[in-house]
Order: C-alpha cells, then structure tokens, then sequence
C-alpha cells in the first residue's frame, strides 16, 4: 500500500507509535522479570552461586578441560579449588585456537559457543573470548534489560510516575566478523543482539538496524546525532562507555546546522563518510521533516547550556552508560547539557568473560553481584608481593568482608575456569546475601617504582582533590613511571578544561604531589625516604584525550565503545605521544 | 582569500594555514576545510607557513583524512621539523602522503 502525503506519513506516525507502545509494553514486561530474577537471587546468593558450579562441572565433565581435571569426581569447592588452577587468557589460548580455527568442539565447554568477544581497549591482536549460548542468555537477560525496571521504580518511588514510552538513542555499533569457523567475533554488546531485538528495533531505536550492523567506514557519530535529534520522543540515551556520549553531544553542538538541515530535507549529508550500499538504504527510508527541524533550530538557537537535552527530548528519562570513578569527570560534562535532574544509570558490571553485577539503582555507583552469571572467588588484596601467587587462596561469597578489596575470580559459563580477571573489587554492604561491590582497579595498571604499589584508583582520588583545591576541573588524566630520572618518579598528565596559566604551575604542581601522597601511603613513604623524586606535572594541550581515542579507533579499525580509558602509559611510544601534546 | 588559504584545483582541495592552529582557532580550521571538501579526492595541507599545530588541529587533520577515505588522500608539504615530529609520533603520518 502507498499513501501519498501528508496523510501518508501521519498513518505512518499513527503505526509506528502503535508498535512502539507494544515493544515498550513488551521490554518493560521483560524487564520487570529480570529484576525479580536477580532480587530472588540475591536473598539466596551463596546457594545460587554453589549450584551454579556444580551443574558447570556436572555440564562440562566430559570436555578435554573437564577430563583434564576429572571435574566428574569434583563433590566440594575445597575438591575444585584444590584441583583446578588458577588460569589466565593465555591457559585458554591454544584450545581457542583450536575451536575458532579447527572448529573443534567439547575442549573447554560442553554448550555450543555461538560467539566470540573481542577484548576491548587494548593494543595488538584482540583476545577471543568464547561465549556459549548461556553464557549469552545471561549477557541478554541482564546486561541492559534492567533499565525500565531500576529507572521506573526510580521515578515511581521519587515522583509518582512511570517511564513513558519512547525510543532508545543507542550510541554503539554491533559490527561482527566471521571467524574460520564460522562463529561470529565482534564486541559482546553486538552478540546480544539477536533476530528477535533486530526485528522490533525500528520500533523502540532512533536509528535503523543498518546503522548499528556497517561493517564499513562510516561516520557513525554523525548517523547516530542526525537520527537521535529526529526522533522527539527519545525516553533513554545508552552506550557502554560515557565518553561516547559526550563525544556525540558535543558533535551535535557543532554540527546542528548540518543536522537540522538533513532533518528539513530528510537526507544524509553527502560529504558524510559511509558506504554507498549503506547510504542508498537510509536515504530510501527518509522522509523530510520540516516540522521537527523548525522546533530544532527554535531550541538549538536558544543555545547548548544545561536544559538542551530536555528542552528537545521532552520524555528524557535517563542516560544508561558505565559512568562512575574513571569516567566520572565526563559524567560531569555531559551534565552541561543534561542538567542533574536526569538520572544516571550505570548499568552492570560487565566485561567479555561475563556479566558479573548490576546496579540495582540509578546514581549507584556500585553493582549487585549476580550469583547465577558465573561462580565467583576473591583473592584478598592486601598489597603485598603475594598477590600475584598463582597458588593464591581465594574466599567465596560468604567470606567476603565489607570494606575489603579483592581479585576477582570467575568460573563463567563459557569454559573459563577459576580465571583471574584482574580487577580489584572493594565490597561495600551487601543486598540480601549478594555483595555490592565497586570497581576500583586493574592490577595490569598498578604502577610500582621503588616496591610501593599506586593504582588507578589512588591516581583518581588525588586528581579529584586536585581539581578540588586547585579549582581547574580535568577533563581526563594519565601517569607513568619514570624510571629513567634519578630517583624515579611519577609523571602525572592530565588535560585541564581550560588553560592553566604559567604562574600557576608551581602551585599546581606543589597540590598535585601533595595529593597522591595522601593518596597512597606507601608513595608517600618512599618519596619522604628519599628513593623517589618529586612527581611531574604535564598540562596536555585542549583535546589531546579525545584525538587519542579518535587516533586510536582509526588506527585499530574500532569503535568508541571498545575503547576503555588510558590510565597508565606503559608504553613508550604512548608516552611520547602524550608528552608531545604538552601545553606550552 | 579565506582565513586558512584554501584553494581549489579540480578535485583537488589546497589548504595553507599561517601561524598557529589551536583548540581557539581549530573549529573554523574545521568548518573552512568542510566546506570545501565536496567532491574532492585530494587536500594537500601546505605547513610552509605554520608554526604549531596543537591536538585539536591534529583532530582536523585526522577528519579529512576520515572523510576523504583513501590511505595517503590527505597531503602534508613544507612541515616544519617539530610539526613533522609531532605528525609522525601520533602516527597520523602513516596515514598520509608526505611531500
């Protein structure tokens, strides 16, 4: 059927609507599930999470892996702990090998692997991590799903209402590669996306389907801006990583003219990057709209301060994206033109291995641990040189002590058993019997000159009272250790939003080595013992973190969403590239 | 004549900035070569008059490179050794031809 006009295109409307109140009638349905599930879980996480590892072991018996350590005669944790090792991605690695490129099958898990994820942020080839179908089911069920139920329950409790229907502004990109055998390879966020979400996503996302699933070069920041503004009634603005969202706003502040023009014309700017096959589907499907171009330009002109979001997606509920600690100095752009009152939601805990918590309420900035996603160990962290034991004794959930910090160990459900993750957790309360947790650090980020052990997180802490003292906000910052001054010492860099006179370095400089030795004692220990020197000062030039991620995303063939933040500089052509991009 | 010096030859796209391209000029740096930039299969960046460029310049740089698609579409001539060093250590220069 073809309508012409006008009325055409308010059938259209009339439909979509339609739809779109079913999918959200659908998704919040789903949600409301999810929550349950995991509230359920958390009153009997111990038991959860011990049942968990013997159906894995019961499931997995039979596997090379399980054979290997003769999981068939496993009874006890003690029995496991005792047998299996403690692994790393590198005990996994030939048996990938042979199931991605052989196509073998019961080497590590008995389930069928229907994916692999690529490890995000790092350099050199990316590391495949095998997702079997309940792996993924769990990735699916609770990796955004929550959203509706965590957000609604925020607004009923606060202001006696729901979150309307409306449509999700996505800022990823679910691009996949086939493997030799066969299986896909792509991000985790692109495995959860099966037939079914491919289906109803016209009808609950800004953008088409084809926008998230090019595989070419495309100007993926322009697609995503030039759909979201088009679509009023956008309820959620989501992406994994938070810097990708103030990346977008800060595009659409520049480029808005460009925008509301293609809006009005209903076209995609030609001298936008994207494959020709790409473009021809879009533009086949756009339909001019001058009607939302005019109230664009009307606010757009008013100007970009904090009610923007708002004042042009009036049903804004909230922005869902892993926000907190490393990334929070973006959170507090991104409020510019957000304002305070729109929730922040940040998400799960979630990496290629697993999904291992969610936060149970916007603004939290810690996670429940899920105890059906994967069975959990922690190593006690007390910063000695024996964290690094293989042998290492670990704790389970019902040892675990608030206020601690601990290694996360996992046994997932995708053939990974008792692997280290190399996050630092600290515990602090717990929701029924499952720990809440936050993320405090990576142990590959841990940087040691003279026998202290300084983390990411004491680096944040002292940038934070940096910026409290000092008065000049950071937009983002990185260390790294030089060992080539005598004696050593730390090189802290850090990008300021505006910049900081040269009569203030002093100061400036003076605060910064106050602060990280308040953050960490052991630093402060040392420098004060005379084996390290006084820390260094870089001011970067404007901008320098975000031409690093463009040039690195560039450069590796990624998206923004697998980029995760520089913290420590351990290599020396990431050192000279920061030192170069000096203020001076 | 333009604030950066653009020019146009055919298909191809002939930009000359002087002085300094930093975050306070950068945007207009932007815009002007955006501008231009339709229909075009080379730029030819000319630093014979350019004495620094700073990150949010170099992000200029890295988008016309992105726009034009083509490994090498994008020309760097006549940079000064320190804007060379700088255009090779963020290996941008990989990415471009240099004359």
């Amino acid at each position: 059927m073809n309508i012409p006009g006008t009325v055409g295109q308010a059938f259209a409307s009339v439909a979509k609507g339609q739809m779109n109140h079913v999918i959200s009638a659908v998704l919040k349905q789903r949600s409301y599930k999810v929550l349950h599930a995991a509230d359920a879980s958390s009153r009997v996480a111990e038991q959860v999470n011990r049942d968990l590892l013997f159906r894995l072991l019961e499931d997995n018996k039979s596997t090379e892996y399980g054979k290997k350590y003769d999981f068939a005669t496993i009874q006890d944790v003690d029995t496991y702990r005792e047998r299996v090792p403690l692994t790393t991605y590198e005990d996994y690695e030939e048996y990938i090998d042979r199931m991605t490129e052989q196509g073998e099958k019961n080497l590590l898990t008995a389930y069928p692997v229907v994916y692999y994820a690529s490890t995000s942020g790092t350099s050199g080839a990316p590391k495949k991590i095998p997702v079997s179908d309940k792996g993924l089911e769990v990735f699916r069920n609770y990796s955004s799903s929550m959203f509706y139920s965590v957000v609604s329950e925020f607004y009923k409790n606060t202001m006696l209402k729901n979150v309307p229907d409306g449509y999700w502004l996505a800022v990823m990109n679910f691009a996949q590669t086939p493997l030799p055998d066969g299986t896909m390879f792509g991000s985790i966020s692109a495995a959860c996306l099966n037939d079914e979400a491919l289906k109803a996503m016209p009808h609950f996302s800004s953008a088409p389907p084809e926008v998230f699933s090019c595989t070419g070069s495309a100007n993926f920041k322009y697609l995503h801006a030039r759909y979201g503004i088009a679509q009023r009634n956008v309820t959620q603005i989501t992406g994994p990583y938070i810097p990708a969202l103030l990346d977008l706003m800060n595009y659409i502040k520049d480029e808005w003219k460009m925008l509301v023009q293609d809006i009005r014309e209903g076209t995609i700017n030609p001298d936008v990057l994207m494959p020709d096959e790409l473009r021809a589907k879009l533009e086949a499907a756009l339909e001019p709209d001058p009607k939302r171009a005019d109230e664009l330009q009307r606010e757009f002109e008013k100007g970009f301060d904090k009610t923007i979001m708002r004042r042009i997606w009036p049903k804004l509920s909230a922005i869902s994206s892993i926000w907190a600690g490393n990334f929070s100095s973006y959170a507090r752009k991104l409020q510019e033109y957000s304002g305070r009152s729109i929730p922040y939601y940040t998400m799960s805990y979630v990496s290629s291995e697993g999904i291992f918590g969610v936060a149970r309420h916007p603004h939290d900035q810690c996670y429940v641990m899920l105890p059906q996603s994967c069975f959990f160990e922690f190593i006690p962290v007390n910063g000695k040189s024996d964290d690094d034991d293989p042998n290492a004794k670990t704790v389970l959930l019902d040892e675990l002590q608030e206020g601690k910090d601990y290694e996360l160990v996992i046994t997932n459900q995708s053939g990974f058993y008792r692997y280290r993750m190399g996050d630092v957790i600290r515990v602090i309360g717990f929701y029924n019997e499952s720990p809440m947790i936050t993320f405090k650090y990576r142990k590959k980020n841990i940087v040691s000159i003279a026998g202290e052990k300084f983390t990411e997180d004491h680096l944040l802490s002292a940038v934070r009272s940096f910026e409290r003292k000092t008065g000049i906000n950071v937009i983002d910052f990185c260390m790294y250790p030089d060992r080539d001054a005598e004696p050593g010492r730390y090189v802290v860099l850090v990008e300021p939003e505006e910049v900081v006179p040269s009569e203030r370095y002093d100061e400036c400089k003076a605060i910064m080595a106050e602060e990280l030795a308040r953050a960490s004692t052991s630093y402060a220990h040392y420098v004060a013992g005379g084996n390290m020197g006084e820390p260094k000062l870089i001011f970067l030039q404007k901008e320098t973190f975000q031409f690093h991620r463009e040039m690195k995303m560039y450069e590796m063939g990624i998206n923004e969403n697998q980029l995760k933040p520089v913290r420590v500089l351990d290599k020396p052509d990431l050192i000279k590239f920061f030192t170069l991009l000096e203020e001076k | 004549m333009s604030a950066f010096n653009t020019t146009i030859d055919g298909t191809t796209l002939l930009v000359a900035p002087v002085g300094q391209i930093d975050a306070s000029n950068a945007p207009a740096f932007q815009d002007e070569v955006n501008e231009s930039l339709a229909g075009k299969s080379k730029v030819v960046f000319d630093f014979a008059n350019l004495e620094y460029i700073s990150s949010a310049g170099l992000r200029v740089l890295l988008a016309t490179q992105k726009a034009l698609g083509a490994p090498g579409a994008v020309h760097v001539r006549n940079a000064s050794a320190d804007i060379m060093e700088v255009l090779t250590v963020t290996k941008l220069a990989q990415f471009m031809t240099i004359e």
